[in-house]
């Protein structure tokens, strides 16, 4: 035999390993940019950690990763013969190109952008976890195809916002994830209402999850509300979830249907 | 120091491999390596040499091609190779992103990460960050020899 063979990747066969040794991955995306991805996945990461679970999250946002400020962690990166760490941050393993390129640009494309996605889940050595939570960028590009690709049995939540044209990008998503097999934990609204000292008022128009949830067969598993909270701690470099009590008891529901289901 | 993570991935897609060809031996693994990922050789063979021991690969004669680097600006469609921007690449990272290795040394993250390169280099003749890289960012199994 004597051939230049097709399909061998050295990248591909690593984050085969590395995912040898993590209990469940989800995946936390919704098409739609701005409606909370990083919030949600960052504080199920937490809340999951929180109820003793070895729990890594990994920010695939490469053009804006949040994941890392979130989780008040940041660079340099320290690597070994077993790869590259990630960093520890409130019993929460977190990768995120954050911590290689603090604030500058990352404007790769292409090609580029797909071997970097895999590079930065091959490479990072999470040792071994219960659950890797992924935070998806906007769309459907490489960065979610990647995963949804190489990650088998792979779970995901859709984060929406009440708003038709969060609706549409989070329906994209569904199909994507539908047609390719990834099971669909649930669904989280974001932003969902305020709580007006006893008058739930919702400011920003009129809720679609139930329906996609009764169209892609699955629940909406929490709504989270606009709190004043969230943003302050965010400004003061505090995890929401330890400032929002309605934060944490919606992401408390999330996390607990993930530890039901697993 | 990554370069046994590489291994350890090379390896375990020749283990794949073999076992999905029917093959007894892998005899010879010829390796196609980016410029950009500036590899280190010695510590990659050791490496290579110590995971292939008692598997389908062990004593396979490891070769390892350079592919140069090459790059061309989107911009002002200038193209460049390695050498033209090697101070920028290896001046150009914040000491405070470089890499610490478990001896205290420190690698820049464009070792670990080729394609981050627009993210630190930039184009010699317009200072643009849009720029393809148009070969030698990555490794490729080339050739591969072995008996059935």
């Amino acid at each position: 035999m004597d051939s230049a063979p097709e399909g061998l990747d050295p990248l591909v066969s690593l984050l085969g390993e590395r995912l040898g040794r993590i209990g469940e991955v989800i995946l936390v995306g919704s098409g739609k940019g701005g409606v909370g991805k990083s919030l949600v996945s960052s504080s199920l990461a937490l809340a999951l950690s929180d109820g003793g679970s070895r729990v890594g999250l990994l920010d695939l946002d490469l053009h804006g990763p949040a994941a890392a400020r979130l989780m008040g962690v940041s660079g340099p990166l320290e690597s070994w013969r077993g790869g590259v760490r990630p960093v520890e941050s409130m019993g929460v393993e977190v990768m995120s190109l954050a911590l290689a390129v603090g604030d500058l640009p990352v404007p790769v494309s292409g090609e580029g952008k797909g071997r970097l996605t895999l590079a930065l889940m091959a490479l990072t050595d999470w040792g071994d976890l219960d659950y890797l939570v992924v935070d998806l960028p906007p769309g459907t590009g490489d960065e979610v195809m990647i995963p949804v690709r190489h990650v088998e049995s792979a779970r995901a939540l859709a984060v929406t916002t009440p708003s038709s044209l969060a609706r549409d990008a989070v329906r994209r998503l569904l199909v994507l994830f539908r047609d390719q097999g990834v099971d669909i934990l649930g669904i989280v609204e974001n932003q969902a209402y305020v709580d007006c000292g006893g008058e739930v008022v919702s400011p920003l128009g009129r809720s679609f999850a139930e329906e996609l949830a009764a169209e892609f067969g699955t629940r909406v598993l929490a709504r989270i509300p606009l709190d004043p909270a969230i943003g302050r701690a965010v400004d003061e470099g505090i995890h929401p979830l330890r400032r929002s009590g309605a934060l944490a008891d919606a992401v408390g529901a999330v996390a607990g249907e993930v530890l039901g289901r697993r | 120091m990554h370069e046994w993570s590489l291994a350890q991935g090379l390896v375990a897609s020749l283990h794949s491999f073999a076992e999905r060809e029917g093959l007894r031996r892998i005899t010879l693994v010829e390796v196609s390596v980016g410029e950009l990922m500036e590899l280190d050789v010695p510590v990659f063979r050791d490496a290579f040499e110590t995971l292939t021991r008692g598997g389908p690969a062990d004593s396979a004669e490891l070769r390892i091609v350079e592919e140069p680097a090459r790059f061309r600006c989107r911009r002002c469609g200038a193209e460049w190779t390695f050498a033209e921007v090697e101070e920028q690449i290896h001046r150009g990272v914040p000491e405070d992103l470089m890499v610490r290795e478990p001896g205290g040394e420190l690698e820049s993250p464009l070792h670990i990460f080729p394609d981050l390169v627009p993210a630190f280099v930039r184009c010699p003749r317009c200072g643009g960050r849009d720029f393809e890289v148009l070969a030698g960012r990555d490794m490729r199994v080339s050739r591969l020899e072995g008996e059935r």
